[in-house]
């Protein structure tokens, strides 16, 4: 059974880790920071695996714990979060500079800033939506109804939209 | 910018950083780092009664050792209040934030009432904690020192007690309040338009 959910854990993290640190760098502070909030993430996916209940999918549910992780932690003092992080079984590998289009890179800059303005709450349903999550999953994740899903991501994607046009 | 190269463009992060895994390692990583988090949730919920296992023999000694009756008093009294402290830090530590796998509202809602706790209970400090310590720490040398004694542990106790309440007093202030006003802010931004 362990072996089981040991396996299904590893495959769910391997599929969804660029998701789920997408997610942790809208509420970290720096590199760092994102670093320390993805890996405090995987410990509580592994640490609450046993009560989840499949009512939605695995990644819908990861996406529910990360959120709610990030919140927790972004409250608390660094000093005291990074006492239990020394996972060196992950790596965090950047791209050469080269790799990399400047202009997609400055657009992505802006993005990220954007939504780093936005409020926690409005920062979690963009970043559902931006990882394409369909409304029904973001209900699921965020405990709003579907219409009301709907009706927050038109104001917030107007904000960002506005935020955006400003910024260029 | 539209839409859909809103999302396109998000997701392209990932073309500039990697992560990499050591699968056989990294499960041996998590299970490491939920032991120490364990052991240091067990350590911080057990810290009051440990040290009041330590210091509630030493009163009882001094007040079989002390003849003074209001001394005898006074070490029943802070053996009381150590045992109340435990357990009003225990039915405090009840309110715990919710389950990390509630849904964002849920968990917001939660941590809420978690913090507004922990405010009532750094807010009254002054009665459950201060107050009594003082009461029973002054009987205490009332019985067993001379003026001169009495004097010099009144003035320690006095900053001590000043201190304390200053300290609770400013993690209110300085940690509760800012906290409780993001959670507040939070989860009236995710009720409106209902």
């Amino acid at each position: 059974m362990n072996q089981q959910l040991e396996s299904t854990f590893l495959a769910a993290i391997e599929q969804n880790q660029q998701k789920l640190l997408r997610v942790c760098s809208v509420y970290a502070e720096d590199e760092d920071d994102k670093k320390d909030l993805f890996q405090e993430s995987l410990i509580h996916i592994w640490q609450s695996m046993p009560s989840f209940e499949a009512k939605s999918s695995l990644s819908t549910w990861m996406f529910r714990v990360t959120l709610n992780v990030c919140l927790r932690l972004q409250s608390q003092e660094k000093k005291k979060r990074n006492r239990f992080l020394k996972m060196d079984s992950i790596s965090f590998t950047h791209l050469a500079q080269e790799d990399i289009d400047p202009e997609e890179q400055e657009r992505l800059i802006k993005l990220r800033n954007c939504i780093k303005k936005l409020d926690d709450a409005d920062k979690a349903i963009i970043t559902l939506y931006l990882e394409e999550l369909p409304y029904r999953e973001i209900a699921v994740v965020t405990g709003l109804s579907e219409n009301h899903v709907a009706v927050k991501l038109k104001r917030i994607k107007n904000k960002l939209l506005n935020c955006i046009t400003e910024t260029i | 910018m539209i839409e859909d190269e809103l999302v396109k463009l998000w997701q392209s992060s990932p073309n500039q950083e990697r992560i990499k895994f050591d699968k056989s390692r990294l499960m041996l990583d998590v299970q490491s780092a939920i032991d120490k988090l364990e052991r240091a949730i067990k350590f911080r919920d057990l810290r009051e009664t440990i040290a009041v296992a330590i210091i509630s023999p030493f009163f009882i000694y001094m007040g079989y050792l002390i003849p003074s009756i209001v001394t005898k008093i006074a070490c029943g009294l802070i053996v009381l209040y150590g045992i109340f402290v435990v357990f009003w830090l225990n039915q405090a530590k009840k309110h715990k934030p919710g389950p990390l796998t509630s849904t964002y509202l849920e968990y917001l809602r939660k941590a809420k009432q978690h913090l507004d706790a922990q405010k009532h209970l750094l807010d009254t400090v002054l009665y459950w904690y201060i107050l009594p310590a003082y009461v029973s720490f002054t009987l205490f040398t009332l019985g067993s020192g001379t003026t001169e004694i009495i004097i010099r542990m009144q003035v320690l106790l006095i900053a001590l007690c000043v201190a304390i309440y200053y300290l609770n007093k400013r993690a209110v202030t300085k940690t509760l309040v800012p906290k409780l006003a993001k959670i507040e802010a939070a989860i009236q931004i995710m009720e409106q338009d209902a």
